[in-house]
């Protein structure tokens, strides 16, 4: 986690110093056509996904990548989530139970994973393997699991279970840190050692985790209450280092089924419906006043990096999407036209 | 240009060189349910698929419909989900009829094509148009009609129907039909089955249709009693009993099933007493899905509804010229499921039909419904026709009608998102039909528009989940013609039939056409018999589809044309023994209904009819 933003950062320096000087003397060497820039992940239908491009300055904008780069087949239908490590790129397919591996600057494919997964989620990768969180079959909870794959020959080992909702995943100190929450479902977190596949603890949480954070050891997560059963969000922090929890602030009434929750230069960004709010990342409580109202139809997911929010907005589910960019106080910077269903955002 | 299209182009041109006269069908005596099929659409376009039609086509209502109707088909690969775009309307925007009763599933509010077979039913009839005013909800697009027919006297036949083809395909009918004055029976048996896997036309990695294999078993039965001249009593019944697995779109998707079974039981008094005809129904529908996320394990979600139905039909006919129709209903649905909890509808409704000739060269139509429950408010539903024929070869029909679509279970009750404040959708409907007749042919020329607003969408809300909402408005503007042409000379039978809608369906907000509703459709079906001999030769055309509601251009499925053609010698001398062939998809087309749902190419099946 932390490598990796010390690494998006130094990116950053090097896009701002290169935006007026084209003989950028950071970068000597381009990795590829796609370094430099932030993927779209764009959800599709149960056919096809797709992934757009664009770069930090916006002057390139390219859709569907992975097909501009390669052959035969895409990247598989509901397109979920993409994660990274060293050079490469892995894109989960949650329709078409399969992760495609692709080099990360140039997008050129690698392999493609077809076994071992049955409704997968996200992905981590730590210490040469890729943990994948599997929801299984979507009528029990207590099923799902986490399929493990060599990164060195790309084969899948044994899976390990979670005994509870399997959905987001990272990893810090070694282990491996699942929110067993899916749409108001599940209510902890598992923390488990990839060696073993033991659970070394679990933390209950006051009601569905749906997305994280972490900044200077610390777990920053966002609940949201079942769909049957209405109630105000709560924001959790817990010790990455004992895995105490140390705080959960129950939101405003007004603010249920809060999502996307992101940290970003000390502070905390997430969204209800359309509308974005944010909070000093230590405050005591939750301020029910919006930052501002994105001109998203339907606001589907939220990233914060480096003072600027990229909001993907879904429209109607059945045309091509949107990435707004905005600054903190809702400035709109730029609208990028996407794929179909954008879910997401990487930078890279 | 290709063959096939000089071949197309050819049948097209074909036409007004040949000789004409009127498109004859020998009416045999017969009882039907849906009355007001026959009585009071005299000012709509009522396209007639007969037994030859029936034969000549394939065993599901989606193919025969799609290849003799300007009424549109999406489907998710060969036997799969197959929704219909009527007039440029959605799939519950269009009325499936069963002996007068409206059988669109209560749940999701529409029919799948692919799950009526046509077996059983002596008669298919597409009403074009709205008909709400008599047949409810849903007959916004239009109405499909699946008629049982009751023959009454000395009879007793049998008629067997038994196919196979490419992809282990295998369909099969029994049909018994025994009658003297007083009883009549009509009862049959089908099945239909394939393994499905048809390969990919043109793909480079020789990939092969993938868990598409189905099967259907159907039970039909009409039975009638007729005491004396006065009175009948008439049981319909109907049991459709499928699988399906559902095609895969990439080979590492989690393969799923369906399962459909419903039941349809209609039990029917009349009484004729002078003027009057009074037909007492009651009915009895269940449906039920049941879908299989994952079949490794036996999980399952399923929705089901019961509905009771009960009917008073009396008609009053002062003279030939004039009729009165009341329609009083009562209708009870009651639904559960694993995504609905148990739910009770009641629909009361009353209606009345007035026709009226007062010239013989003009008649017009009325008709008015309102229907009451508690859930919705219920527009007063009405339509309006005349019907001029001048000449003997020209008409005109003009009709205007209010038709509306009731929120569904699924709509109104679903655990997470249903909405219990939904409205039905409204629409009005104009349209002006002229036709023309000379000697063999027959031809219409239709143009309609229709505005519905209030459309019942799913649209996402706070936590992503879905909820309906009446919103869009949609604008269609269409054309429709039809081609007759039927003629004998001496042992030489020819028939052509042709269909052809435009269509422009627009969301009035975005301005832009709905997705999956192509802007052309055209179908072209030619016969020719010569003795024992029948050759027939089917075409579609369907013009690409938006499948993006931004209208993006680069997201389309494209236009297709595919052919079927047969041929089958009949060895019986008094009996009927046809032995047949038949090339599907002939010219081998690479086509998709639906986008990355590749549908077969060229495939064969041998078939036999006997009728003894």
């Amino acid at each position: 986690m932390k490598l990796s933003k010390l690494f998006f950062a130094a990116l950053f320096c090097s896009v701002l110093v290169s935006c007026d000087n084209d003989d950028d003397p950071v970068v000597n060497v381009p990795l590829g056509a796609y370094q430099g820039g932030f993927f779209v992940l764009n959800e599709g239908n149960a056919s096809a996904g797709s992934i757009t491009f664009s770069t930090y300055n916006y002057s390139l904008l390219k859709q569907d990548v992975f097909g501009a780069e390669n052959e035969g087949d895409g990247v598989g239908g509901y397109v979920q989530s993409m994660f990274f490590g060293g050079d490469k790129a892995f894109v989960i397919s949650g329709g078409s139970n399969k992760m495609t591996v692709v080099n990360r600057y140039t997008f050129k494919h690698i392999t493609t994973i077809e076994t071992g997964f049955f409704n997968p989620r996200y992905g981590v990768v730590f210490n040469g393997k890729a943990y994948i969180t599997n929801l299984a079959d979507f009528g029990d909870l207590a099923d799902d699991y986490i399929t493990v794959i060599d990164l060195a020959d790309y084969s899948v080992d044994a899976p390990i279970p979670v005994g509870a909702i399997a959905d987001k995943i990272f990893e810090e100190n070694g282990k491996l840190y699942v929110l067993n929450g899916n749409y108001g479902d599940g209510n902890s977190i598992k923390v488990i050692n990839p060696n073993t596949g033991s659970v070394d603890a679990t933390i209950a949480l006051p009601q569905s985790p749906n997305s994280f954070d972490t900044e200077d050891g610390k777990l920053y997560v966002l609940t949201a209450s079942s769909f049957f059963d209405p109630a105000p969000s709560h924001l959790v922090r817990i010790d990455l280092a004992t895995n105490a929890v140390e705080s959960d602030i129950t939101f405003p009434e007004t603010l249920v089924g809060a999502q996307n929750l992101n940290e970003d230069e000390g502070g905390l960004f997430f969204t209800v419906g359309n509308k974005v709010y944010g909070n000093a990342i230590n405050a005591a409580s939750v301020s029910g006043t919006e930052l501002f109202t994105t001109a998203a139809t339907t606001l589907y997911g939220l990233k914060v990096e480096d003072g600027n929010l990229y909001v993907t907005d879904a429209k109607d589910y059945a045309s091509d999407g949107a990435v707004l960019i905005y600054t903190p106080t809702g400035t709109l910077l730029k609208n990028l036209t996407t794929g179909l269903i954008p879910n997401s955002v990487y930078f890279n | 240009m290709t063959a096939r299209k000089l071949i197309f182009c050819f049948f097209i041109l074909l036409c007004p060189v040949l000789r004409a006269q009127q498109d004859s069908i020998a009416l045999r005596e017969v009882t039907i349910s849906d009355a007001q099929l026959k009585r009071f659409s005299n000012t709509q376009n009522v396209i007639k698929l007969n037994d030859s039609t029936l034969s000549r086509n394939s065993v599901s209502l989606a193919d025969l419909l799609q290849f003799n109707t300007p009424i549109y088909f999406k489907e998710n690969g060969y036997g799969m989900v197959s929704s219909p775009a009527f007039r440029g309307t959605t799939a519950q925007q269009t009325a499936v009829v069963w002996n007068g009763i409206n059988i669109n599933s209560q749940l999701n509010g529409q029919t799948d094509f692919n799950t009526v077979p046509t077996a059983g039913f002596g008669n298919v009839s597409v009403r074009l148009g709205g008909g709400s005013a008599i047949y409810g909800s849903s007959a916004v697009g239009g109405s499909i009609h699946l008629e049982n027919e009751l023959f009454f006297g000395r009879r007793f036949s049998h008629d067997v129907r038994l196919a196979y083809g490419s992809f282990d395909t295998f369909n099969g009918s029994y049909q018994l039909a025994a009658s003297n004055q007083d009883w009549s029976v009509n009862a049959g048996l089908s099945r239909n089955q394939s393994q499905n896997d048809y390969p990919f036309v043109g793909d480079k990695r020789n990939r092969k249709n993938s868990n598409g294999q189905f099967y259907n078993t159907g039970m039909n039965l009409a039975l009638g009693y007729r005491l004396g001249d006065a009175h009948a009593v008439k049981l319909y019944s109907q049991v459709f009993d499928g699988e399906r697995h559902f095609s895969l779109i990439n080979t590492s998707d989690t393969p799923t099933k369906y399962r459909d079974y419903n039941t349809r039981n209609l039990l029917e008094w009349q009484a004729v007493w002078g003027k009057w005809i009074s037909k007492v129904k009651t009915a009895f529908l269940s449906e039920r899905y049941q879908y299989f996320d994952d079949l490794s394990d036996a999980d399952h979600t399923f929705g089901q509804v019961k509905t009771f139905l009960a009917r008073h039909d009396l008609t009053f006919t002062p003279n030939d010229r004039m009729a009165f129709n009341t329609l009083i209903d009562f209708t009870q649905h009651d639904g559960t499921g694993s995504d609905i909890s148990l739910q009770k509808r009641q629909i009361g409704s009353a209606g009345l039909l007035f026709r009226h000739r007062p010239w013989p060269v003009l008649g017009y139509e009325l008709a008015l419904r309102k229907e009451v429950t508690d859930n919705y408010d219920s527009p007063l539903l009405y339509s309006a026709g005349i019907d001029w024929t001048p000449w003997r070869w020209y008409g005109l029909k003009v009709n205007a009608s209010r038709n509306f679509r009731i929120p569904t279970f699924n709509d109104l009750y679903w655990k997470q998102g249903g909405n219990p404040n939904l409205q039905p959708e409204r629409s009005y409907q104009f349209e002006a039909t002229n036709s023309f007749r000379f000697n063999h042919f027959s031809m219409t020329a239709t143009i309609y528009q229709m505005q519905i607003s209030d459309m019942i969408r799913w649209v996402p809300g706070s936590g992503g989940v879905f909820s309906p909402e009446n919103t869009n408005s949609v604008l269609i503007n269409g054309a429709e013609a039809t081609l007759g042409y039927d003629h004998r000379i001496g042992r030489h039978r020819f028939n052509l039939k042709g269909a052809y809608g435009y269509t422009d369906s627009r969301n009035r907000e975005t301005g832009k056409q709905l997705i999956y509703v192509p802007y052309h459709k055209a179908t072209v079906a030619v016969a020719y018999g010569y003795r024992k001999l029948s050759l027939a030769y089917q075409h579609v055309y369907n013009g690409w589809v938006y499948t993006q509601s931004d209208n993006n251009p680069d997201k389309t499925v494209g236009l297709y044309h595919v052919s079927n053609v047969s041929a089958d010698y009949d060895f019986g001398h008094k009996r009927v023994y046809r032995l047949g062939f038949k090339a599907l998809n002939l010219w081998d087309e690479q086509y998709e209904s639906v986008a990355d749902r590749p549908m077969p190419g060229r495939h064969f099946n041998v078939y036999l009819i006997l009728k003894f």
